[in-house]
């Protein structure tokens, strides 16, 4: 399915740049005064109980700014956010602000879909920089500039099953690879496999390859042969992954299966991100304590941050863009920021001068899975901000697979990737 | 047959009944279960019988709005379906042969060509219509199905040659002929078409997702991933409760015309 809606935006996108490069201009603007009602466009992927929290954000918003009116569209997923942009951006008639992936913000940014905040951001009604994770603002700049911010990140934990741990005599959650493999092994028991893997999304794997200080991109935007190399980064977290799944202590698990796995103690040791936690805390109950630690780290101690950023579309008439600069900049305020966290109760504020609020150090307190991302977030980089991410990344996934799946060996398989990686970046639309 | 043999195949029967029965079952069960017990072995396969899921997931969303919207698109997706398939099967029978084979042949192509492939010609289409976030966009473009053309061509070639021999020496129109002979005698595949048109246009996600913006013109398939699935996890006794509620006008429908898509299944000789 991920392929599927991959090949689909993949063919969107090559319509977008097609269709930009043959002059599709922006509409003419509008002006009008701060003070008239302005109706901006907001779509989103907050379903659920996120939806609830979005909401009340933007009424706090609503209140400094009663003469914006915020047309609230939710849709459920990237796979499904995509092709709708991309229809919408080669219709003409994209949204006033849309949550993004940095990977799609490459490709808008291209075309002159998206709107440079830049100017904005040093203007006087603008805001500091400084208090965001460095690490999150660089995926969203492009050309020294910054069109896309921050919004709603998470970062990979390590959730584990805190009866089974005591029961194997495991007195603490591993820190290191080595622990992990060892302690993955005394959970397995049974016919158990203690740690079921998860690839609906590439960044469980990638968190292990930022561990073992891998990058897959070059500062020019080309992939990095260093880490396909058998000794490289991806490799090494392709085989820790094989050989655990050989000597029974890990299982690929399809789509969620893994959460469903560790909720009916099927296996231990859980990869996920906070943003996992609601869902994991209902699902388990009182059966067992939920215990939550960083992921065992290689060469470094990090992991991988995942989630949504937000952009402005150029087709905004001024006052609608004076309208959605403000809504941004209050989403990614200090304020907006510790009601999204608190709210949300899974993801994680982008600026770090939210965790001095008292009331985010008092909710801090009681929100294991938040604290825990939080102490390794400068260290989860956002997935690579190249047009040719996505593309690749379902191949990456199938070659993870593959190896899980004992169809190739973990170098075979990440030589065929790097091959991939090439022909997707030689395929992407304005490299 | 003899009596084992006959045993037999009833045994094979009701295994592949409940084998076929058994994730409906699953669905309902978890929808009756409570969140951490829909985790346990056999907690989900023999439910405690909670309503909450189904009052919670109920209060989520606007349901009935949602389902007129796919009631109302799925019936006149598949009027419209039905009169254009019945129309063009039965000129493609009249037809020279020759004609009428490079016609069909060109029908079928559209069966042939990825949906995902046209989504953007057909998204500017339907936005220089005007039809943005409306019904129209989400009815007219599959108001022609190549899968009911062929089927109905082939019901209408199976009519015995002598009733349209008898009706030509009546003196009967061929417009009377389609409506007085083959109609009537093709109900079975009718049927068959307006349950396969109207289960396209019931579970139809996509491209209302891409057409539309909001509740008022969306069907129940959007709002059942709008409301109750996340990009981080899903509750699935209230997703099993939505899901639930959302199959059942469809199980419904499927079950009172199972006689007419069995026959017609066998009278086109397709095989499952």
């Amino acid at each position: 399915m991920v392929k599927k809606f991959h090949g689909v935006a993949a063919l969107m996108a090559g319509s977008l740049f097609t269709l930009t490069l043959s002059g599709s201009t922006a509409a003419a603007p509008h002006p009008a005064t701060h003070q008239s009602r302005v109706t901006i466009t907001f779509w989103n992927e907050m379903t659920g109980p996120y939806e609830v929290a979005l909401n009340r954000v933007m009424a706090a918003f609503g209140k400094h700014y009663p003469n914006v009116h915020i047309v609230d569209v939710v849709v459920p997923n990237d796979a499904t956010l995509e092709p709708k942009l991309l229809a919408s951006i080669v219709g003409g008639n994209p949204p006033t602000i849309s949550q993004l992936n940095p990977s799609w913000a490459a490709e808008f940014v291209k075309t002159g879909s998206l709107v440079d905040l830049t100017p904005f951001i040093r203007s006087k009604a603008g805001f500091s920089l400084k208090p965001f994770y460095q690490n999150l603002l660089a995926a969203g700049q492009f050309n020294g500039q910054q069109y896309a911010l921050p919004f709603n990140v998470s970062a990979a934990v390590m959730y584990y099953n805190v009866t089974q741990f005591k029961r194997a005599g495991i007195k603490s959650p591993p820190t290191t690879w080595a622990q992990f493999e060892a302690d993955a092994r005394k959970l397995s028991t049974g016919g158990r496999h203690a740690f079921a893997i998860t690839l609906v999304h590439p960044y469980p794997f990638r968190a292990f390859v930022v561990q073992a200080g891998g990058s897959f991109v070059l500062p020019n935007g080309k992939p990095n042969p260093a880490i396909f190399t058998p000794t490289g980064a991806a490799t090494r977290a392709v085989a820790l992954w094989a050989n655990m799944v050989k000597n029974g202590s890990a299982v690929l698990t399809q789509g969620y299966g893994s959460q469903t796995d560790f909720a009916n103690g099927t296996s231990s040791i859980l990869e996920g991100t906070s943003a996992f936690y609601p869902y994991l805390a209902q699902a388990v109950g009182k059966r067992f304590p939920i215990g939550v630690a960083p992921l065992p780290g290689d060469v470094v101690n990090g992991s991988a941050s995942f989630g949504g950023y937000l952009g402005i579309f150029s087709k905004a008439t001024p006052a609608q863009k004076t309208a959605a600069e403000e809504f941004v900049k209050f989403l990614t305020s200090r304020v907006g920021q510790t009601i999204w966290m608190q709210d949300s109760e899974g993801y994680l504020p982008v600026r770090s001068d939210v965790l001095s609020v008292p009331s985010a150090k008092k909710f801090l307190a009681t929100h294991p899975a938040q604290r825990v991302a939080l102490s390794v977030f400068a260290r989860s980089p956002m997935s690579p901000k190249v047009a040719w991410w996505p593309d690749f990344s379902t191949d990456l996934i199938n070659d993870v697979t593959a190896v899980l799946d004992k169809k190739m060996t973990p170098a075979q398989a990440m030589h065929t990737a790097y091959q991939e990686a090439l022909t997707v970046y030689a395929n992407s639309p304005g490299r | 047959m003899t009596k084992t043999g006959k045993v037999l195949v009833y045994i094979l029967l009701v295994a592949v009944l409940l084998g076929t029965l058994f994730p409906i079952w699953w669905m309902f069960a978890t929808s009756l279960e409570s969140p951490s017990r829909a985790f346990t072995f056999p907690g989900a396969l023999w439910p405690n019988f909670t309503g909450q899921n189904y009052l919670t997931a109920w209060a989520a969303g606007p349901w009935l709005h949602y389902f007129a919207n796919s009631a109302g698109m799925g019936i006149a997706t598949t009027a419209f379906a039905l009169i254009t398939s019945l129309l063009s099967a039965y000129g493609l029978v009249l037809l020279p042969n020759r004609v009428a084979g490079i016609l069909f042949a060109a029908i079928l192509v559209t069966m042939m060509v990825p949906f995902y492939s046209i989504i953007i010609p057909d998204y500017l289409i339907v936005k220089d219509l005007g039809w943005l976030n409306t019904y129209a966009a989400q009815v007219i473009p599959f108001a022609a199905n190549g899968f009911a053309v062929f089927l109905l061509r082939q019901f209408i070639r199976g009519l015995p040659k002598e009733l349209w021999d008898a009706a030509r020496i009546d003196g009967i129109t061929p417009w009377r002929y389609l409506w007085h002979v083959v109609v009537p005698n093709i109900k079975p595949a009718l049927a068959t078409v307006s349950i396969y048109v109207f289960l396209l246009s019931w579970n139809a996600f996509l491209w209302p997702l891409i057409v539309t913006s909001g509740p008022q013109v969306q069907p129940v398939q959007v709002g059942l991933a709008n409301l109750l699935s996340t990009a981080n996890g899903t509750d699935w006794t209230e997703l099993s409760a939505a899901a639930a509620f959302t199959a059942v006008p469809v199980l419904i429908l499927y079950a009172l015309a199972q006689r007419s898509i069995v026959e017609s299944v066998s009278r086109t000789g397709i095989k499952g």
